[in-house]
Formats: structure tokens, sequence, C-alpha cells
């Protein structure tokens, strides 16, 4: 499946492991929470980054302490109307974790922007859609209305700005 | 079985529509295709999917009416007798282009027109 | 009233462009049904029993005579004629053609209006009192805090796929004219001991197939803490909202399920992380936009009007008008015109093109160019001198709006109902119909005195019947239409859920039953006392023996 990484397709380096595949000795692998959780010390002592998946009614906090060993987070979308890891990607972000946030499952593009803008950072996406289809839907609007985790300024800063430039003259 | 229509709504304006035997879609039920034969329909019903396919319309389902001598097809539903004529309440929004359908909206009572008890 | 700013403008356009490609993208094919479903909900555009149906917002119900004549101008070129105000401070169009909603959309954009999350499950177009800004019993002018929720919920990037839709109503008086108890979330403006402003907040109200008046979350949510609130609120509701069952996945389920208790402590948990971030509203932000809401400029004048008590005295029917559609205005010597959208034997709501041109060219003579849209159908003037309401009441007359039947029983509620709806099981327009020509007269009218009777065409109760004085709900019975018969609800400040009195009544038989619960209020009614205080008086009993005497007699 293709990866939308940073806006960028990409060739995924992440091995899917299903709960009774062999766990390679080495490589990036990611495994789903219940793997983590009973093969946790195994898959920490190995050579290779892990991800775990998390499906739409496993939260973040069920992994919040371990994501200092964690490099990879992957959220489901079991349809793309299921937004519950919309909040999970925000949570994930206040944990302080620094490590790829992945869109799975029944991911859109015209929800591309929503998920940027809480902190997904890869995406998942069908074959045969392009980069360019998929930057287009992030550059349609100038300003968001509200803070997210992205950086863009929200309207109620512009106009903060645009008003003490004015009252500098 | 029964005596079936098949219905949808058109994807450019909405409105309702009928499959008619050319394999058309029509304004008018008076125009849609009766079928009785269990064969017949799934036949027709695979056209219609085609038809939303082809982006022509949305949401085709068969739905159960009565045909009279005079050529008369009216669903059995209420529901579908309302999709089919139009609204009740204006007189003026019902469906114009359905020959008769005043006649079948005074079978379905009570039916008040705008401005008309 | 708000103005667009260059941000707010771009914004718009920019919503008219993505949606435009995304029917771009329907008609070729490139996207499904199914996937276009939610995207167009979210722009308020549906596909009903006829055709497709246009939700337009109107924030907080203010709008101004621009706008309205930009309403008159679509229903003509894009529909036939009409629009439908609905209970959410909407208006609806009912004949839009798919291929020609993004242009009419740039039209509305034009006079900043839009229909962004009047659909969908995401946080809906915010509502307010209709007398904002009017009235003398508001703590503040609920439109500023509208205005703000608005925009922060404004194709929220993390509140755009909850689990169902969710709803928010803004009031600032110990009279609830927003309906804020059945609200996901319905804020009160209160003032401290200390003079500030801040929020009571009610969670988890809501209509539907399961009823529940919303409980009090928090007592005072100060008001640079609103968003930072709410955004708790909605992340709770995100991620443990159930989802696995449409009916069970509004905030009061959760609520419901989870405990008063326990699910304020989770959301306090959250707010407590996020307090203090940037949702902090800043105060010139709040300024900003209370600026827009300042009082028009009124005139000075004497709160008696001579010509004004001469006029009501010389003409009855005027002073019947004054009487009950006009309630008092803060402004001496001004007052708030109710005008009744429910004209005898007329679709409730529904107004048409050539109405709403003289309803905007009345707006800009007598009302500071202003008009509001109320939940239960009708329409506002907000600032009306005294002194002019002869004149007003005389026009409105000639387009057939001055009916004086606000609050009476037949100014009805009503659902579209199966005439248009797709989730329907029985007409409500028609039935409200025949009530109005039923109850016709004006005088009994006037002498049952307040009586709301709200009909919802199925059990997504649309229609209100949950919390009409009598509500009245269309259920199918093998093809045959029936309506069921609620009593002793009410969606203001003394909020309550009807109870069902019995069995559905057909509808041929329903009008005659309302017409006995009516008669038994008038036997039973103490001096001047509503139907509510009477049926909550004598209890349900004596309704159920005058409506199903049989099965008394069975009984005994």
């Amino acid at each position: 499946m293709p990866l939308l990484k940073d806006g960028k397709l990409v060739d995924d380096g992440w091995l899917q492991l299903d709960d009774d595949a062999v766990l390679p000795e080495a490589g990036a692998v990611v495994v789903s929470l219940a793997r983590w959780q009973q093969d946790r010390d195994h898959l920490i002592a190995r050579t290779g980054p892990v991800g775990v998946r998390l499906t739409a009614d496993q939260t973040p906090g069920l992994i919040r302490a371990d994501l200092d060993e964690l490099a990879l987070v992957a959220l489901e979308f079991p349809a793309f109307t299921n937004g519950r890891a919309y909040s999970y990607a925000r949570l994930l972000h206040r944990y302080g974790f620094a490590g790829e946030i992945r869109a799975v499952g029944n991911v859109l593009r015209d929800q591309y922007w929503n998920m940027q803008r809480c902190g997904f950072n890869a995406l998942e996406i069908e074959a045969g859609e392009t980069e360019a289809d998929w930057v287009a839907t992030v550059t349609h609007y100038s300003a968001p209305y509200q803070v997210a985790h992205d950086p863009a300024l929200p309207v109620m800063s512009l106009r903060e700005r645009r008003m003490a430039a004015a009252a500098q003259g | 079985m029964t005596q079936q229509v098949i219905t949808a709504n058109r994807l450019n304006d909405g409105l309702v529509v009928f499959l008619a035997s050319d394999g058309c879609w029509a304004d008018s039920i008076l125009d849609a295709q009766v079928l009785s034969d269990d064969t017949e329909l799934d036949k027709r019903l695979t056209m219609a999917n085609a038809a939303e396919q082809a982006k022509i319309i949305v949401g085709p389902y068969a739905i159960e009416v009565t045909e009279a001598e005079d050529g008369d097809v009216r669903p059995v539903r209420f529901r579908e007798r309302i999709r089919a004529y139009g609204p009740s309440t204006h007189a003026d929004f019902a469906r114009q282009d359905v020959p008769g359908h005043l006649r079948h909206l005074d079978d379905v009572s009570p039916v008040y027109f705008n401005g008309v008890g | 009233m708000y103005r667009y700013d260059e941000f707010d403008r771009s914004f718009v356009n920019e919503r008219v462009a993505e949606f435009r490609g995304q029917v771009a993208r329907r008609m070729s094919g490139e996207m499904s049904e199914e996937e276009f479903r939610p995207l167009r909900l979210m722009n308020g555009l549906y596909l009903q029993l006829h055709a497709y149906m246009l939700r337009v917002a109107i924030p907080y119900g203010t709008f101004s005579s621009v706008q309205m004549r930009k309403l008159a101008h679509i229903a003509r070129t894009y529909d036939r004629g009409y629009g439908h105000f609905t209970t959410r401070q909407n208006i609806q169009f009912n004949w839009p053609k798919l291929e020609q909603v993004p242009v009419l959309l740039a039209e509305l954009a034009d006079v900043e209006m839009h229909a962004i999350q009047t659909s969908g499950n995401c946080i809906r177009n915010v509502t307010a009192d209709p007398y904002a800004g009017a009235v003398a019993d508001e703590v503040d002018d609920s439109r500023i805090w509208a205005e703000i929720v608005r925009q922060w919920s404004t194709l929220h990037p993390e509140f755009t796929y909850l689990g169902r839709k969710f709803k928010i109503a803004v009031s600032a008086s110990d009279f609830d004219r927003a309906v804020i108890r059945f609200h996901d979330i319905g804020l009160i403006i209160k003032r401290n001991e200390a003079g500030e402003i801040g929020f009571q907040v009610w969670v988890g109200g809501g209509l539907g197939r399961t009823p529940m008046i919303a409980k009090v979350f928090n007592e005072f949510v100060p008001q640079e803490d609103l968003l930072s609130y709410l955004e708790a609120v909605l992340r709770v509701y995100n991620m443990y909202g159930r989802r696995d069952n449409k009916y069970k996945a509004r905030i009061k389920i959760l609520v419901h399920e989870t405990g008063l208790e326990e699910l304020r402590a989770q959301v306090d948990a959250e707010w407590q992380e996020i307090r203090n971030s940037s949702l902090k509203v800043p105060d010139y932000e709040i300024e900003r936009i209370r600026s827009y809401f300042a009082p028009p400029p009124f005139e000075k004048l004497d709160a008696v009007d001579r010509g004004f008590e001469i006029k009501k005295f010389e003409n009855p029917e005027f002073a019947r008008w004054v009487n009950g559609n006009v309630v008092a205005h803060r402004q001496p010597g001004y007052k708030i015109v109710n005008i009744s959208l429910k004209p005898e034997g007329l679709p409730p709501g529904d107004v048409t093109a050539d109405q709403m041109e003289e309803l905007a060219d009345l707006a800009e003579t007598y009302s500071f160019d202003e008009i509001r849209a109320t939940h239960e159908q009708n329409l506002v003037f907000a600032h009306v001198k005294q002194s002019e309401l002869f004149e007003l009441w005389q026009e409105l007359g000639e387009i057939g709006l001055a009916m004086p039947n606000i609050g009476k029983v037949t100014d009805m509620i009503a659902c579209p109902g199966l005439d248009y709806c797709a989730l329907a099981n029985a007409r409500a327009i028609p039935l409200a119909q025949r009530i109005s020509r039923r109850y016709a007269d004006l005088d009994k009218q006037f002498d049952l005195g307040e009586l709301k009777l709200k009909i919802s065409g199925c059990i997504n109760a649309c229609g209100h019947h949950h919390v009409g004085h009598i509500g009245l709900l269309g259920v199918d019975r093998r093809g045959e239409e029936y309506y069921q018969i609620t009593l002793g609800g009410s969606g203001a400040e003394d909020a309550a859920i009807g109870s069902i009195i019995g069995p559905a009544f057909s509808s041929a038989d329903v009008v005659d039953a309302i017409e006995s619960v009516i008669s038994l209020y008038v036997e039973l009614r103490d001096d001047n006392e509503r139907f509510l205080d009477t049926y909550r008086r004598v209890g349900t009993a004596p309704f159920k023996s005058r409506l199903y005497p049989e099965k008394l007699d069975a009984a005994a």
C-alpha cells in the first residue's frame, strides 16, 4: 500500500506483522496492541524499531508508558467516518510522542487536512492516487479558524497580528 | 410475484425517476416498466445498479405497485405514493408531469392543498 | 450584526471551492455516493424523498435584509419559489439540483452566508436566543458567544467525524427561548459575584428516540475558558461516545451510560490539561466580536406612545396582534415583534420568495435592517418603534403574515414529514394544516392561551413532539398514518419530556382526539392556568379516560 509521509510518496520500510507471524530478527515491524503486550520484552530486545497499531477502540492511554520504546503508532480508521483517531493523535502528541503517527484503514484525501492538523505525519493511501491529488486537499484554506496540533496560525492570531501592525502604523 | 417497478433519484437533479422498458429513466411512474417476474426483476435491478455506476441515478430499489387496466400504475405503500406524486401540501409543487396525479392524491386521504381545504 | 472580515470571507469562498471540487468528483464518478454522502451532509446537502434539499445556516438566527433578498433570489432561481424555516435557525430549500449547488453556495457566500455544518456528524451551526440584544432579561448578548463558538467549531479538524451530530445553543437569560436543555451542549451565560461573565454548561440533552434533559456539568466556566471546556467535552465524547449503534451515539447516551459524576470527572481532567493553552479566548477577540453587536442607534423615546395606545383602542384586531405577538424591548419606546409563519392552513415555516422580499423591505424600514429566525419556525423583528407598530402590522397583513397566534395552539412546530423527508413515517404538515383550520377562530385560540403543539413525522423528533405541551408523533401502521399523542412536555426553562397518553389515533381521528384533550383542559383549568400547568396539576388520568373511555369500561 502506498505510503504518504510528510506529503511525499515514499517506500514503506515497515513490516506489518500478523499476530501469529514469526518475528524477524531485524528490521522495522508494526504489531498489534495484543502482540505488543504479550511480546514486549522480546520486541524491545531485538534489533530494529517497533511500532504498535491501535484499533479505533484502543486509546493511546494503553501504551502511554511504552511510548519511549516505540518509533511508530498506527491509528486505524475502520471507516473514514469514524473520527476517534483524530483525538488519539492529539493525545499522542500531548504524551510527548515524537515518532511517526500513521493513519491506516479507510484513509481518504478529503480528510487529509484534518489528519495533518491533528498531527498525523504518515498515511497509508489507496494505490493510483498521485501526491498532487493529496497535497491539493491541504491547500484549500488560507488559514484555519482554530488551533490544533499543526503550526498553522488560526484566524484569531492573524487578526491580532494585523491589529498590532495597524497600531504600529 | 407482486407487480413491481424500479425507482431511484437522478444524480444530477435528485428528482424521482422510474426505470422504463426502453432502459431510460422516466420522470413519470406511468412510464415505468411493470415487472411481475422475479428473473426479469433481477435483470432490471442489475441494469439499475449499472446505471448507478454510470452516474445516472442514486439508490435504485424496487417498489410494489398495482397496475389498472387503463394503464394507471400506483404504488402500494403510502410513502411511495407521496414520492411518485409529489408533496401533498402544495398542489403547485406536486408532480405536474404525472398525468392524473391529482386523482391519485385524492385517493390519499386526507389531502389539503395550499389554501384549498 | 457580525460582518465578515477578510479571513471569514476567504474561508467561506474556499469552502465553496472545496465543495465544488467534491461535487465535480461525484458527478464524474471519481467519488462514490457512499464517500460523497458525509461530505455533502457537512455542507447541508441531503438527498430527500423527492430531490436534494439544501439547509442554509442563519448563524445564531440573525440576518439582514440583503441576506433575506438573496434567499428570495435563491428560492426563485434554484428552487420552486419558496423556502422553509426550520427549528434550528436554518432555512431549507427543497428542490436544488446537485450540479447547481456550488453556484448557489457561491451566491450565498457573496452575502456572507453558507451551509457549513448544517448537517452531518459534526458540530452543527450554533443557535442562540432570537431576542438577543433586545430583551431586558439577558446577561449578555448570546450572539457574541455563538459567533466565537461558530469560528472555533468551523471545520474543526478533530471533531468533524463524530459518532453523531452535535448541537450547541447559547442563551443568556432565565427564560429559555433556545431549547438549551435539549442540546448536546447548552450554554447559559451567567455573571458571577465579581461581575465576570461565564457559562453554566448543560450537557447531554436531546430529543430523538431517547429524549433526555441535559444535566449541568459546570455551574460557571469563565469566559476565557469557554473553548477549552468545549474542547474537553468534545474530546471525551469523540473518544468514548458509542459508535456501534447510531441510535446510541449521541452524547446523551454517553452521559447516561457513564454516569454524570464519572463523565464530568473525565471532562474536568481533560480540561485541566488544556485549560491554560492557546485555546484561551483573548480579550481583544471578544471585544472585536462584541463591537459588531453594539446596539443599533436607538432614538430616545418615551416608554408610552399616545398614538400607539389610541390605535390599539380603535382597532381591536391590531390590539390582538400586539397582545399576541409583540413583547417588551429593553429600550423605551421600542418593541420586539414576532412574525408568525403559521398563517391559517399553510405549511408552518414556509415563506415564498415574494414574502421574503417584502419582509426584507419591512426589516429595512422598521427594524434596523435586521431579522431573526426562531426555533419555533417564526421570524422576529427585534427593534421596532412602538409608534410604527401599526404601519408594520398593516404591511404584514398585506403579505399574509399578520397572524396574531404566537404561542397559541396554531403556532405549531411541524417537521417536513413524509411530504418531503426520506426518513418520515407519516405526514406532519397536512396534520398541522388541519389543526390550524380546526382552531381558526382567534377568540378560541386566545381563550386557550399558551399551548405549544408540536408534530414529528417520525421518532427522530425533528418536530420536537417530546417537548410539546401536546406532542404528536406520526407512526406507520401497516402503511397507514397514525399519530401518537404525548402530553406535558416543555422545551423551555421548565423543561419536561411529554408522556405518551395511549394508543395512536388514525389520521382521520387524531384531530378530534386533540380537540377532546383541549376541551378537557378547558373544563379542568383554574383561572388563567396554562394547558401545561393544568396537565401538571391533574396528571394524565383524566386525559386518558377522556381519550380512551372504552378502556375504562373494560376495566370496570
